[in-house]
């Protein structure tokens, strides 16, 4: 017992030894006033279990931003980060805003993924605090402090449907996670696909699942010529090198996650539809930053930034930011021109991107 | 002070899950991972009930302990078969198979995208909006389960769970009929646990299947092995320490970049010590 004790403890304390050695101090530094009133501004991203890399990346995206608006001379508010890790759980998420909001005294929250922007949004709704849901779900806007920033399934299907038109493509094997993103996103081009008459078959998969092989001999069987991966990682490119495996010669793309694969090569020379994304220059000063080929949703995360600061250096106070974001109809940050309807949801045009040069 | 009341029903919510839990496992020594299925249907019969069935929240518990107990009874009669490793597995098998449904029976449960707007109960015009009220009914709920719990411990039911928990072959030898008791607990745990599930989906407003899976099964299992089987106190103490522990680690000032995994690191490390130090448990009465 004593020797699986001591064990324990060196093996945690060597673990944590790693982690705050391998913390490397960032090569960004504020050069703006610091003196000037402070906003405070609270992320609960996963940085933890299965979505990890995700988080971790939005936080660069997002420390990105502040770095920015700091820099920039003309803004009366010095911007501060507060990071949370949801873990992708709805009940500590929400413990956690309430934390960010009553003991870090954040002014705004953003959030990611459907069911997290889902249980914030009450609380951002009763604490009256300014909150982005990136998701895909619109209830995460449902209220006067709520808003969505994301390129909404629509968008982004009716830009896949007029390629798959384009290039003649007749039986399409839709793989996605069974999850509310991405299934959103998977049931919403299916539809179109129904309606435009193309054969089609939706394969759904729970996140832990990593051995596709028979899977892909089923979908192959049905003579799919087009496959539209909706999966994260690891299990995207676990998925395409099984296919490769098995010399299958359908052409493979994906809605938005093709940007979420590390290992570029596996998807070399695809063509996918992405979320909004019109800045590469910014883009590829993040995945620097971020020292990772990730780029998912970096542009909607910095641009989550962005939008915050653009509300508070108008207002003066919260109440009035809020009153600033909803009178906003159009907005161009690094993800391009959004649009915020009615339900305070700001969408975005999704572009069509080719993976070329490992980027 | 939001954030304690946050923290406070989440302890609350918590509690009721791990007092059924221990019912079964402390109690009774029936390993079940079964725990997160029942809170998972008890969760979703008062979303869907309050959203789709126009129902109130009280009703719509009540509805959630009938259904739980309906599937526990139908599944404690195969369960009761069983034993010990045995047990425990098939009481996975039944976790694994309603998480499969509440992510895949769209039509009824609108599947991944779950279901959204759930109201905060109401009772006879009064609604529990804000987090002290809602606070208190948890703690209402919670004191009621923590009595029923007590009176099975020391009623002569609770101990025939006592004598099955110890030596399931003797008692039958003494005639009793062993099946019928195990039946009877889980029935009872399903439903209790409910409760928690009608709870959880008022206090976030939105639910869907992945809250519901396995490995919160286990979470709840870890609760009482930490607070220690078999003791009320227990389960009300090891769901404070599982749930504070990594909340109160998010105060230790460390760089943010790796905050969270250093978070995990010492709140896994500091389990494996409780567990070095105090094998039983907390207030452990019962050690497998």
């Amino acid at each position: 017992m004593k020797k699986l004790l001591l064990t324990t403890i060196i093996l945690a304390a060597l673990a944590a030894a790693y982690l705050v050695v391998s913390t490397k101090q960032s090569e960004r530094r504020d050069f703006a006033d610091s003196t000037k009133p402070t906003i405070k501004i609270g992320t609960i991203f996963p940085l933890t279990g299965n979505m990890a890399h995700v988080g971790k990346s939005l936080q660069g995206a997002v420390q990105v931003a502040v770095f920015d608006a700091n820099n920039n001379p003309e803004n009366k508010y010095y911007y501060e980060l507060v990071c949370e890790d949801s873990t992708l759980n709805m009940a500590k998420s929400a413990a956690i805003a309430s934390k960010l909001i009553s003991i870090d005294n954040i002014d705004a929250l953003i959030s990611f993924s459907a069911d997290i922007g889902n249980a914030v949004n009450p609380v951002a709704e009763a604490n009256k605090t300014i909150h982005f849901a990136m998701s895909v779900d619109p209830n995460g806007a449902s209220g006067r402090y709520n808003f969505i920033n994301w390129t909404m399934p629509n968008s982004s299907t009716t830009k896949m449907m007029n390629v798959i038109k384009e290039k003649n493509f007749n039986n399409v094997a839709i793989v996605s996670f069974n999850q509310t993103g991405a299934l959103a996103n998977s049931e919403m081009l299916r539809e179109k696909l129904n309606n435009a008459g193309i054969k089609n078959t939706l394969y759904k998969f729970n996140g832990d699942m990593r051995d596709f092989r028979t899977d892909i001999d089923k979908i192959n069987s049905t003579g799919a010529d087009l496959y539209v991966l909706r999966l994260f990682e690891p299990q995207m490119s676990i998925f395409i090198k099984q296919l490769r495996e098995k010399n299958i010669n359908a052409q493979i793309t994906s809605v938005e996650l093709f940007g979420l694969v590390e290992d570029k090569s596996s998807v070399e020379g695809l063509w996918y539809i992405d979320v909004a994304g019109e800045n590469y220059d910014k883009l590829e000063d993040i995945r620097h930053h971020n020292k990772s080929k990730q780029d998912y949703a970096l542009a909607m995360a910095y641009d989550d930034v962005m939008l915050l600061v653009d509300a508070f250096e108008k207002a003066n106070t919260k109440e009035q930011a809020v009153e600033v974001l909803s009178k906003l109809k159009t907005y161009h940050g690094i993800a391009g021109t959004m649009t915020q309807n009615e339900e305070g949801i700001f969408d975005s045009e999704a572009s069509f991107r080719i993976v070329g040069k490992g980027n | 002070m939001e954030y304690l009341l946050n923290l406070g029903i989440l302890f609350c919510i918590y509690s009721i899950l791990a007092l059924s839990l221990n019912m079964v496992v402390g109690m009774s020594g029936l390993l079940t991972l079964a725990q997160a299925a029942f809170y998972g249907i008890g969760a979703y019969a008062t979303a869907l009930g309050m959203t789709k069935l126009g129902l109130g929240f009280f009703t719509t518990i009540a509805l959630g302990m009938l259904i739980n107990a309906a599937i526990a009874y139908a599944v404690g009669k195969i369960l009761s078969r069983f034993q010990g490793d045995y047990y425990c597995i098939v009481s996975a098998g039944l976790s694994i198979i309603v998480f499969s449904m509440l992510l895949n029976w769209k039509s009824l449960t609108n599947g991944p995208l779950g279901v959204f707007g759930i109201d905060k109960p109401n009772l006879a015009g009064y609604s529990f909006y804000s987090n002290t009220s809602f606070l208190i009914l948890c703690f209402v709920f919670l004191l009621a389960i923590y009595g029923i719990y007590y009176i099975i411990d020391r009623s002569s039911f609770g101990r025939c769970l006592k004598a099955l928990r110890e030596d399931e072959q003797l008692a039958r030898v003494m005639s009793y009929n062993t099946k019928h008791f195990k039946s009877i607990i889980f029935v009872l745990s399903a439903a209790l646990s409910g409760v928690a599930g009608a709870l959880f989906a008022t206090y976030i407003a939105f639910i869907d299947p992945s809250t519901f899976q396995l490995k919160e099964g286990i979470f709840l299992f870890t609760i009482i092995i930490v607070g220690g089987l078999s003791s009320a106190w227990g389960s009300i103490v090891g769901a404070v320490i599982l749930i504070s522990l990594p909340e109160v680690l998010r105060f230790l000032g460390l760089p943010y970049e790796t905050a969270a995994q250093l978070q995990q690191l010492i709140y896994g490390a500091m389990l494996v010590l409780m567990m070095s130090l105090r094998p039983q448990g907390l207030f452990g009465k019962y050690r497998m």
